[in-house]
């Protein structure tokens, strides 16, 4: 056996006769357990009793276990490396041997007990998993929790720690720095500096790691090369025999294997970080400037999706009623490459700052863009794992207009917009697309959903997965429900089907009909990875969490459906509300166009709706715990807030943090305070008088625009009435 | 007496280590400053107690873990060969350890100034805010009892094993920087009063209809404070009093 190896198999004994490792590897299997429940002990309320599965088991204990495991690894090696130095024989092992070598084993044995820590940890889990929940094990889950996200933590931790001991020679001076590199990554909101446990809240059981899969590998590639930059200038400052750090230094530099090393990782490090090709900051609606002389007509989208590859290739086209401009602007996603553009069918140049794309048009009336683009989706840089409005992946794609996958022009929109085209993707999938879906074809293994619309907006979703459809009639109007067949027992068991009919005729008896007979209303599940709903034209969605939770949660509904647990009467609460907000903005947003003049938006009056149904289905005392209470706190606290109140003062603050600020009260106003009015105009025309008043405003403005003093006349009220103290 | 402790604080101070501590504090406070205080606690001021409380809460795990390592230098190989020669001399070991742990009790202090007074002048440079009276009752509550205790636990566990130090070293870390919630963590349990200061927020801030809100510390807060000053004087004396293996 040759000399290293038998070095590292005596160091590897050796450490195992010390017990320590015994302890930490103990440890580490009890706190990798108590990371199964991880989820339940945050104050994650939307991730609440959601259902064990493999992939939340295997994640959720491995998240936990790195947190803790690193720390502890990290000390552990840490107490190893300093041992000689503790004990003054670090002299004496010196003149027999090349010090290195004993550093090198002992990191080498640390990285065998981190592996076998990781091997004896996961089958433990398993084991809990199998023979206390009994849920089967899909090793994959497992696979990719434990190596690529618990097993590295530990590596990068081993190296770092390692190398800012041989950097600093003091075992306090390398812990503390090593705990401050771990308070940075666990307060980052930056996927990149995450590498103790990722910013991934949660494993989609709908979409599985695909989406994501990408930036934890990122992430940990990353890592890798920085713990190295560090474990390798560690060496370069290694202390030599006698010999401060700076002649150690050009002593050790003197190993040009170990300097290019070095180089070569740091260089990696850097140019890494600064390529990183998966996200962007994505602006908001709010900062772009619209060109009001022009307008949009429509919009004829030819897509498909190469979902295996996470890719798209897409032709749009826009056509525009000009009235005076020289150029259109759009937003663009930074992942999509323009293969070619034309302007009433003539190529032609255009500039690009960042995510704007400029093209000059001609002075003619009617103006037609055509944009051909290909490429990946980039993601928003700080919603990563749980704020993505835009991913393509083998299993299911999402893709929000606010991710600017079909480019978005800055100009008016028309009052109704034209919208055709198809969405082609993988005949396993099954598409919700916009509109109306007018043909499905099936081209060499794969489907094309042609639809067309008739819109208000130029807001285009694309949503697809191995979906179950259920056709749900109700009075005459067609609503599609797209689940995975995974959460099939949760719908049927929570009756979630029956709810979404009684929203439906809720709204329908007390707003008015459902705004068209020729779109159905779609309803989509989709992943985690964004979380809450959304709703554009006639399709909403709702993330997961919604129908995936724990079996424990069918005790909601009693034997004689009676309310049993408040706890989980309050989740379940809330993720109706989430649907029936969601649908309420069918009829306002999508029938009725609610002009936005804060806190007037067609928020506000989804909130109201869908707290009328909530309060309407678990009675005063959950619907005002669970929001009325909440709104009247946001509002009354908001109105307090120190920035809100001093508004000179912010200019202490950085740009981002203003427009975080000015967000959340653009937030509280339109989602909360606005209802708050309303309720307040209930109370001040009883109930009845303020549904029919409602009513009679649907009615009047179905399909058309609905502004706040169009409101307030047509309700007989004024703004002094609805204040709210 | 007094000139051993001047000695030992002034061999303490004047270290590479305590140097690297200190600006790794320095670092931390700039860093909680600049990017966590400036925008104020659940949108109170900056400078109101809730804010400073935060603050004192987001150094104090730093501020203890490098203490708890200047304690465990009391029981290193080297101090363990020398006090076979200190103890020959009349010092005793009772002596011995009040000396050491109020050595580390003045470097607390001279420690805790430094992320205090760059507070202070923060808030006077950013704000015009001078008035940091009110500051001092949180100082006292929340750092000095999380401090007190662990010196007494941290010289307890050196006499008996130098290693458990290091083993309170990441127990200590995640208690103060992980915030677990009142139900998980009971009151007496909450070394850092993190977990208190998290839910008594919540509780108090939540809905407010003031812009300032006084913050009271319950008198079950205090007592469990007080809980822990005790606890940790009657490890320091059992430290000090317990005699040592030969």
């Amino acid at each position: 056996m040759p000399d290293k190896l038998l070095l590292i198999k005596n160091e590897v004994k050796y450490m195992f006769k010390e017990k320590a490792i015994i302890l930490l590897i103990l440890a580490a299997c009890i706190i990798l357990s108590i990371g199964i429940n991880s989820l339940n002990m945050t104050n994650d309320f939307n991730l609440f009793y959601i259902r064990r599965t493999s992939s939340t088991v295997s994640f959720n204990s491995a998240k936990f276990g790195a947190t803790i495991c690193s720390l502890l690894f990290a000390l552990f090696t840490v107490i190893n490396l300093d041992k000689d130095k503790r004990k003054r024989s670090k002299a004496i092992i010196e003149s027999n041997l090349d010090y290195l070598n004993i550093i090198k084993v002992r990191i080498t044995s640390i990285i065998f007990y981190a592996i076998l820590t990781t091997i004896v940890g996961m089958i433990v889990v398993m084991a809990i998993q199998k023979l206390i929940y009994g849920i089967s094990i899909d090793a994959f889950y497992y696979l990719f929790s434990y190596f690529v996200i618990f097993f590295p933590t530990l590596l990068f931790s081993i190296l770092i720690i390692s190398g800012l001991y041989l950097l600093t020679e003091s075992l306090d001076m390398s812990v503390i720095t090593f705990i401050m590199l771990f308070i940075k990554s666990l307060k980052s909101n930056n996927y990149l500096l995450a590498w103790v446990q990722t910013n991934l809240d949660i494993v989609s059981d709908f979409a599985g790691i695909g989406p994501v899969e990408n930036t934890i590998i990122y992430n940990r590639l990353l890592w890798l090369l920085i713990s190295l930059s560090i474990f390798f200038i560690g060496l370069l400052f290694r202390r030599r025999y006698e010999s401060g750090i700076g002649s150690s230094f050009f002593i050790n530099i003197k190993s040009k294997g170990l300097l290019a090393l070095t180089i070569l990782v740091l260089l990696g490090s850097g140019f890494t970080y600064a390529k990183e090709p998966y996200t962007m900051e994505l602006m908001s609606d709010l900062d772009m400037p619209i060109d009001e002389k022009i307008q949009l007509e429509g919009i004829y989208p030819e897509v498909e999706f190469d979902s295996e590859n996470g890719k798209m290739n897409a032709h749009i086209l826009y056509s525009f009623i000009n009235n005076g401009s020289n150029t259109v602007k759009f937003n663009i996603n930074e992942g999509l490459k323009i293969n070619s553009l034309k302007v009433n069918g003539e190529e032609i140049s255009y500039k690009k700052i960042k995510n704007i794309v400029e093209v000059p048009i001609p002075n003619a009336e009617k103006v037609n863009i055509e944009f051909s683009y290909d490429g990946e989706v980039k993601y928003d840089k700080n919603g990563v794992g749980s704020g993505m409005p835009g991913y393509i992946s083998k299993y299911s794609i999402y893709l929000l207009e606010a991710s600017n996958w079909i480019f978005r022009p800055l100009v008016v929109e028309g009052d109704i917009i034209d919208i055709s085209g198809y969405y082609m993707a993988p005949d396993y999938l099954t598409m919700v697309v916009p509109g109306k879906l007018v043909e499905v074809e099936t081209i060499d293994g794969n489907k094309k959903w042609i639809f067309e619309y008739k819109s208000h907006t130029a807001d285009i979703g694309a949503f697809a997965a191995k979906y179950k459809k259920v056709q749900i009639d109700v009075l005459n109007m067609a609503v599609e429900f797209y689940y995975t067949p995974k959460h099939e027992e949760y719908v049927d068991n929570m009756q979630i089907v029956e709810h979404i009919k009684d929203m439906m005729e809720y709204y329908t008896q007390n707003i008015g009909k459902y705004y068209s007979k020729e779109y159905p209303l779609k309803i989509a599940e989709v992943s985690i990875y964004k979380r809450g709903g959304h709703s554009s034209e006639n399709v909403i969605t709702f993330s997961e969490n919604t129908i995936n939770r724990d079996n424990d949660m069918y005790s909601v509904l009693g034997k004689n459906n009676g309310i049993e647990d408040f706890r989980k009467v309050d989740v379940y609460a809330n993720d109706l509300n989430l649907i029936a907000h969601e649908m309420a903005h069918q009829w306002w947003g999508t029938g009725v166009n609610v002009i936005e003049d804060i806190p007037w938006s067609s928020e506000g009056l989804a909130n109201y709706f869908s707290y009328k149904y909530t309060q309407k289905e678990f009675g005063d005392m959950i619907s005002s715990g669970a929001f009325l209470q909440p709104w009247e706190y946001r509002v009354n606290e908001l109105k307090n807030y120190y920035y809100i109140k001093n508004d000179d003062m912010k200019e202490k603050l950085n740009e981002k943090f203003i427009r975080s600020l000015e967000m959340e009260k653009r937030k509280a106003e339109l989602y909360y305070l606005m209802p708050l009015k309303l309720l307040k105009g209930e109370e001040i025309q009883g109930e009845k008088a303020f549904l029919e008043g409602m009513q009679k405003i649907y009615k009047g403005h179905l399909l058309k625009d609905l502004t706040y003093d169009e409101f307030l006349k047509e309700m007989n009220l004024d703004e002094e009435a609805l204040e709210i103290d | 007496m007094i000139n051993l402790l001047r000695y030992e604080i002034k061999r303490i101070v004047w270290s590479k280590k305590y140097l690297y501590i200190v600006l790794l504090i320095v670092a931390s406070t700039y860093d909680s400053l600049t990017r966590l205080i400036i925008g104020g606690y659940m949108g109170t001021a900056p400078f109101s107690d809730w804010s400073y409380t935060l603050f004192l809460n987001l150094i104090s795990p730093l501020l203890m873990v490098s203490m708890i390592f200047i304690i465990s230098s009391t029981f290193n190989d080297k101090e363990m060969r020398a006090r076979s020669i200190i103890f020959s001399s009349p010092i005793t070991q009772t002596k011995y350890y009040i000396l050491k742990s109020f050595a580390v009790f003045v470097i607390f202090i001279l420690t805790s100034l430094v992320p205090i007074s760059m507070s202070f002048i923060y808030y006077k440079i950013m704000f015009g805010y001078g008035e940091f009276g009110s500051f001092i009752k949180f100082i006292f509550a929340f750092l000095f009892p999380t401090f007190i205790f662990l010196l007494g636990l941290s010289m307890l566990l050196g006499k008996i094993n130098v290693k458990l130090i290091y083993t309170l070293i990441p127990v200590v870390f995640l208690i103060g920087f992980l915030n677990l919630g009142g139900d998980i963590v009971p009151m007496w349990a909450d070394i850092f009063g993190n977990n208190f200061f998290d839910m008594y927020s919540l509780s108090m801030l939540i809905g407010r209809e003031m812009e300032i809100v006084p913050f009271k510390l319950p008198n079950a807060f205090i007592y469990t404070r007080l809980e822990l000053v005790l606890l940790g004087l009657i490890f320091l004396l059992y430290t000090c009093n317990k005699e040592e293996k030969e």
